[in-house]
């Protein structure tokens, strides 16, 4: 494991108990978080704290979609059939954050995102197939070289800066 | 990064270990990620009219 220079400066302790209760929950295993509460009681406190946003968000994941307006017309929008299109969630393809749909044509759609390792705008075109294209289907776009990748300055045939 | 640790975790289903091999992050950090994260939500999300600031 990289040791990055933590962004968080000392490590909090409060976080080890976390790791271990998540990491029991990843296992298939019910961790009791009375027995974490009473086993380390001068965290009790913030320990409590934590369990109620991971509960909240986790019940009621509707509340953070997109919301309608930011995803252009999609709504309103129909295509071969498969009715309204629109961004259900936060979604990632890869290392990009789709944010919400910019334009749409007969056979693709532009999304705006994110790279997330670079933390920068970007522009993302798909081919339409059922509500988005597959990171494989965006290799087949007709036209675009994907062999000599050394032609386009940019680091992939899909994919445009958005500034 | 804290909303990263989120989606990943709580839409996306993704394991600590996952997201701290592709933040590149110790799980510990990862995991206070995500604690400061929900955290923020909350407060956010938070009605106006009821904010604290």
């Amino acid at each position: 494991m990289t040791d990055r220079s933590a962004p968080t400066g000392v490590h909090d302790p409060l976080d080890g108990i976390i790791v271990e209760y998540l990491q029991a929950l990843e296992a298939g295993r019910s961790p009791s978080r009375d027995e974490l509460l009473a086993r380390h009681p001068a965290l009790a406190e913030r320990l409590r704290a934590f369990f109620a946003d991971f509960d909240a968000v986790g019940r009621d994941a509707s509340k953070f979609r997109l919301p309608e307006a930011s995803v252009g017309n999609a709504a309103t929008i129909t295509h071969g059939g498969a009715g309204k299109v629109e961004i259900p969630r936060i979604q990632y393809l890869g290392d990009y954050e789709l944010l919400d749909e910019i334009a749409r044509g007969g056979m693709g759609v532009v999304f705006r995102a994110r790279q997330v390792s670079l933390n920068r705008p970007v522009a993302i075109k798909m081919i339409l197939a059922g509500t988005y294209a597959t990171p494989e289907e965006v290799q087949t776009v007709p036209g675009r070289s994907r062999g000599g990748g050394e032609s386009r300055s940019s680091e992939h045939p899909a994919h445009l800066r958005s500034r | 990064m804290m909303r990263e640790v989120v989606v990943l975790k709580h839409y996306q289903g993704w394991t600590l270990k996952q997201i701290a091999d592709r933040l590149k992050r110790s799980i510990p950090s990862i995991a206070s990620l995500l604690r400061r994260g929900l955290e923020q939500l909350r407060i956010r999300l938070q009605p106006e009219d009821s904010s604290h600031d």
